[in-house]
C-alpha cells in the first residue's frame, strides 16, 4: 500500500443552486442549453450533467447552460423559451418528458438524448438480466422490458443522441438510426484537485509503500458479481501464494467464500463519496477492472481507469471496447484477457520497481483527455454541431 | 506367506474383495490404504442408476408421475440448455464450447486438448470464443495455464460462463451465428435440444459408451454417436475407426480424426544424472476403472518378484490421485506421487525410464505417448482393435493384458531401458506429433468447408 497522508474529506453535494438561479444562468450568454435529469445524484448525473456544465464553462464560448430535474418539468415553457438545445439525460418516457419534447420541437428547439448505458433496446433485456444475475420471471421481465422500452421510446423522440463511446453509439444507430455524437465521461474540477494532491503526495514520497501489495476493486453498484468472477480465481490463487497481497473491496460486492480464509487480508469499505474514493484508490498499487465481454459491458465507460490514473494508480482491465483504448498495455497499465489475469497480476507485481514511471505516464494520459478543458469542445460539437469560432 | 509371490500377486484381489464386502476388519488391517479413495468408483455405484431412480420414483406417490417428470428426476444431467436470443453483432460470430468444468484438473489430457482445439477452431474461422461450464463455475486462470504450458499465445478475450443443469439455472444467450463445440455425449445431447444440429461439433475423445453400464445412459450415448446431423471430430484415427466399426453411423457419416500432439518443449528426453537410479513408474487413475489399477499392481509385483527391477538399480513410483500407500514384493514401497501439479507430472514423465500405463480403451491414451515422446520405454496393454503401437514408437511394448504377458513385457522393458543405443534410436525414430497446429490443420480445413 502507498503511504499517503491525505486525510478523508468532507463532501457536499454540488447541486444546491435554486431553480431560479439555474434558470437565470440558462439565460446568460449567446447560446443556451438545458439539461434534464430525473433526480440529481452522485452517479450518472454528475458525469453526464454537472461535468458537462463545467466543461462548457471552460470553453470561453459564452454558453448559458443549466440543469433541471424531472420535478421541474412543470416549468418547461420557461426553460424551452430560454434554451436552444435541450438534453434529456438517462430519462424514461413519461407524459411530462413527451410534452417537453413536443413543446421544444414546436418551438424549433433541438432535443438530444444522453445515455451512458445500453438500457434502451429491449432486445438486450435478457442479456442484461443474465449479466447482472437478476431473476427472469414474468414480473421481472415485465419490469425490465417496460423500463427499457420507456428509455427507448424517449430516445426515439429525440433528434440525436450523445453517448460515451462509439460502441454504444453503434447500438443507438442500430436501434433508431439517429445521429450520434461522442462525449466520454471525464473528471470534474473537485476530483482533479483532490487527485492532484494525492498524486503529488505519492510522488514527493517517492511512491513509498509499506511492503504490502493492495489490489483494489472499486465497485460502483451491486451488479458486478459476475464481472469480479472473471478474475476471482486468479486473485485468490495469487493471495494463496503471496501473503503480501491484500484485496481491497470498495462499494457493493458479494465475494464468494473462497476469500473467507484470507481473513483481514480482504478489506471491505462501503461506498464512498467521489473525493474519498480517490483517496482509497490512490493507496492501492493495482486497480482491477474485470468485465465480462458482452454487448452490455462493451458499452461501459472507462472512468474506473482514468480516475485511478489521476491518483497515480495503475489499472489492469479487461479488453472491452473502451478499456482497451484507455490503457497503453504495459506503458500506462495492463490489459488482461479473462484467461490471463493471473499472469497479468503477476507481471504487474513483478514490475513494481518501475511503478512510478508507469503511474506518471498513466496520469499524464488521463489528464490529456479526461478533463473538462479537453472535453469542452466535444460537448460544444455534440450540442450545437460545428465548433463555433470563439471570437464570434 | 506374507512375502510370497502368490501372496503379493493376489493381494490386490483381496483388497478389491475386502472393499467390495466393506469388511471392517479387512479395512482396518489395511490401515493406511483408504479404500474409498483408492477405488472411488464404488461410491459412484452407490448412487442410484437412472433405472433405480425411475423405479423408486414410480413407487413414490409424491413424485411427478409424467414421463417427462420421471426423465428429469432420473437423468438430472440431461437438461436442455435454456437459451435466450442475443442480438448478433456484425463484428464476428462466436464459438461456444460446452464442458462440464474448467479448473486445475483441466491441465491434463482431453480437457487440455479441448482447450487447444477450441482456440485453433476459433482462430481458423475468425470466431470469438466463449467457454461454458455446466457442473461448476469456470476458473479462467486454468484456461490460461493450459495455453501457457503449450506456449500458445491467445490474446483475444474469452467470455467464460456458467450454465448449470439445475432447475431454474441461468440462461445462456445465443446469437444466430453461434457455433457449438461439445465435449461429451451429454453436452451434445444438451446442445441438440436447443441448437441447429448442423452448428454443433462434437469433440469425441473416448468411447463414452463404456462410461455407463448397459442401460439408459449407454443407450442415449449410442444414439448421439449414431446421429448423422452434427459433426464429429475424433481424437485419433484409432478411436474413429473403432467407433465406425462398432456401427456408430454418425461418426461414420460426419467424423474426422486428428492425432494428438506432444509439444517438444514439454515432452523430451532428459539426461539422467549419473547418481540417479533408473525409474519404473506406474501411471494410473485409481478412480478410472479402465486404467486397471489392480492389474497394473499385479504386473508390477510380478516383475519385481521376478527380479527385473532390483532395488539397487531402480526406484519405483506409482502416480495417481488418491493413492496413499502400496507395498510391493521384496519389501519395496513405491513412492506415491499423489495429485502432482502439471509441471511436476511432466517433469516426472521426462525422468521415467520404464513407464507402465494400462487402459481398456481403443485409442492409445495420452500417457503411453507422453512417455514415449519423452524417451521412456512403455509397457501398455492391447485392447480389442488396439494391438500394436509401433506406428508411434518402437519403445512402446503393447502386449496382452494378462499378468504373464505384462510381467514379461516389463522384463523386456527393463532391458531396453538400459540398452541406450536401441532406446535412443527408437526414440529418435518415433512418429509422435509435436505440433498441435499441424495435427489440427486437416480437421480445421474440413470443418471450414461445411
Amino acid at each position: 500500500m502507498f503511504l499517503t497522508n491525505i486525510a478523508a474529506s468532507d463532501y457536499r453535494d454540488p447541486w444546491t443552486a435554486s431553480f431560479s438561479e439555474r434558470l437565470a444562468r440558462l439565460g446568460e450568454g449567446s447560446r443556451h442549453v438545458a439539461y434534464f435529469y430525473p433526480h440529481p445524484n452522485m452517479g450518472t448525473f454528475r458525469y453526464r450533467v454537472l461535468n458537462m456544465l463545467e466543461a462548457l464553462a471552460t470553453t470561453g464560448l459564452d454558453v448559458g447552460a443549466s440543469w433541471f430535474s424531472r420535478d421541474e418539468l412543470c416549468h418547461r415553457e420557461a426553460i424551452i423559451a430560454r434554451a436552444d438545445v435541450i438534453v434529456i439525460c438517462h430519462a424514461k418516457y413519461s407524459v411530462d418528458f413527451a410534452q417537453l419534447v413536443a413543446r421544444a420541437h414546436a418551438r424549433g428547439r433541438r432535443v438530444l438524448f444522453d445515455i451512458d448505458d445500453l438500457v434502451f433496446d429491449s432486445r438486450y433485456v435478457h442479456l442484461i438480466l443474465n449479466h447482472l444475475g437478476n431473476a427472469t420471471g414474468d414480473s421481472d421481465l415485465d419490469y425490465w422490458f417496460a423500463d427499457q422500452g420507456r428509455y427507448g421510446a424517449l430516445l426515439r423522440l429525440c433528434d440525436g443522441a450523445i453517448l460515451t463511446n462509439e460502441y454504444l453509439a453503434e447500438r443507438v444507430r442500430d436501434f433508431c438510426d439517429l445521429p450520434t455524437a461522442i462525449v466520454p465521461n471525464f473528471m470534474n474540477r473537485a476530483q482533479l484537485e483532490r487527485s492532484a494532491r494525492i498524486l503529488d503526495n505519492k510522488r514527493s514520497a517517492g511512491f513509498a509503500r509499506d511492503g504490502r501489495i493492495h489490489v483494489g476493486y472499486f465497485s460502483g453498484s451491486a451488479t458486478h458479481r459476475r464481472d469480479f468472477a472473471v478474475m476471482a480465481d486468479a486473485i485468490s490463487g495469487l493471495m494463496d501464494a503471496d501473503p503480501r497481497i491484500i484485496l481491497r473491496i470498495v462499494g457493493f460486492l458479494e465475494i464468494d467464500e473462497r476469500f473467507t480464509c484470507f481473513g483481514d487480508r480482504v478489506e471491505v469499505f462501503p461506498m464512498q463519496n467521489i473525493l474519498n474514493l480517490q483517496r482509497l484508490i490512490g493507496q492501492v498499487e493495482i486497480n482491477v477492472v474485470p468485465l465480462q465481454d458482452n454487448a452490455f459491458t462493451n458499452c461501459k465507460s472507462e472512468l474506473k481507469v482514468f480516475e485511478a490514473a489521476a491518483v497515480g494508480t495503475l489499472s489492469i482491465a479487461s479488453p472491452t471496447f473502451t478499456l482497451r483504448r484507455a490503457i497503453r498495455d504495459g506503458e500506462t497499465g495492463f490489459i488482461s484477457p479473462a484467461h490471463h489475469w493471473q499472469q497479468t497480476l503477476a507481471l504487474a507485481i513483478a514490475r513494481l520497481d518501475s511503478y512510478p514511471d508507469m503511474a506518471m505516464a498513466a496520469a499524464a494520459q488521463a489528464l490529456q483527455r479526461y478533463v473538462p478543458e479537453i472535453q469542452g469542445p466535444a460537448v460544444i460539437r455534440a450540442l450545437f454541431g460545428e465548433l463555433p469560432d470563439p471570437a464570434v | 506367506m506374507r512375502g510370497s509371490f502368490s501372496w503379493w500377486l493376489t493381494r490386490p484381489l483381496r483388497i478389491a474383495a475386502g472393499v467390495w464386502r466393506r469388511d471392517p476388519e479387512y479395512l482396518t488391517r489395511l490401515g493406511q490404504l483408504n479404500p474409498s479413495r483408492l477405488m472411488p468408483w464404488r461410491h459412484t455405484e452407490a448412487s442410484p442408476t437412472p433405472e433405480e431412480s425411475a423405479r423408486r420414483l414410480l413407487r413414490d406417490s409424491r413424485s411427478d408421475p409424467s414421463v417427462e417428470g420421471l426423465f428429469a428426476s432420473s437423468l438430472p444431467d440431461l437438461v436442455p440448455l435454456v437459451t435466450y436470443p442475443e442480438p448478433g453483432l456484425a463484428s464476428a460470430g462466436r464459438l461456444t464450447v460446452l464442458t462440464d468444468s474448467l479448473d486445475a484438473g483441466s491441465h491434463f489430457g482431453g480437457e487440455a486438448t479441448a482447450i487447444l482445439f477450441a482456440v485453433a477452431l476459433a482462430r481458423h474461422q475468425g470466431l470469438r470464443l466463449r467457454w461454458v461450464t455446466r457442473r461448476a463455475p469456470p476458473e479462467p486462470a486454468s484456461f490460461g495455464a493450459v495455453l501457457a504450458a503449450h506456449g500458445l499465445d491467445y490474446s483475444d478475450n474469452i467470455d467464460f460462463d456458467y450454465a448449470p443443469t439445475d432447475t431454474g439455472a441461468r440462461e445462456l444467450g445465443v446469437t444466430d451465428r453461434e457455433l457449438l463445440l461439445t465435449t461429451s455425449w451429454q453436452t451434445t445431447w444438451t446442445a441438440l435440444k436447443s441448437f441447429d444440429p448442423s452448428r454443433i461439433i462434437y469433440l469425441v475423445q473416448d468411447d463414452e459408451r463404456v462410461f455407463h453400464p448397459a442401460g439408459e445412459l449407454q443407450l442415449r450415448c449410442r444414439e448421439i454417436l449414431c446421429d448423422t446431423r452434427p459433426r464429429f471430430v475424433v481424437n485419433t484415427a484409432a478411436l474413429r475407426n473403432y467407433l465406425v466399426a462398432g456401427g456408430m453411423t454418425g461418426v461414420a457419416a460426419n467424423g474426422v480424426a486428428f492425432e494428438p500432439a506432444f509439444a517438444r518443449t514439454i515432452y523430451y528426453r532428459e539426461s539422467k544424472a549419473p547418481d540417479r537410479k533408473l525409474r519404473l513408474v506406474f501411471y494410473v487413475r485409481p478412480n478410472h476403472p479402465r486404467n486397471l489399477l489392480l492389474r497394473g499392481l499385479e504386473a508390477m509385483a510380478g516383475a519385481i518378484q521376478s527380479g527385473f527391477f532390483p532395488e539397487t538399480e531402480w526406484d519405483c513410483y506409482v502416480v495417481g490421485k488418491a493413492i496413499t500407500r502400496i507395498e510391493l514384493p521384496r519389501g519395496i514401497v513405491p513412492k506415491i506421487a499423489d495429485s502432482l501439479s502439471w509441471r511436476d507430472d511432466t517433469a516426472l514423465i521426462r525422468q521415467t525410464d520404464v513407464g507402465l500405463s494400462l487402459s481398456c480403451t481403443p485409442h492409445p491414451g495420452y500417457t503411453p505417448l507422453e512417455l514415449a515422446a519423452s524417451g521412456a520405454v512403455v509397457v501398455t496393454n492391447q485392447h480389442e482393435t488396439r494391438h500394436c503401437l509401433d506406428a508411434y514408437c518402437a519403445n512402446i511394448l503393447c502386449v496382452a493384458p494378462s499378468v504373464d504377458a505384462l510381467v514379461a513385457a516389463l522384463g523386456r522393458a527393463s532391458q531396453l531401458a538400459k540398452n541406450e543405443s536401441t532406446r535412443l534410436s527408437n526414440y529418435l525414430a518415433a512418429r509422435i506429433d509435436g505440433d498441435w497446429e499441424a495435427t489440427f490443420a486437416p480437421v480445421l480445413d474440413v470443418l471450414a468447408g461445411y
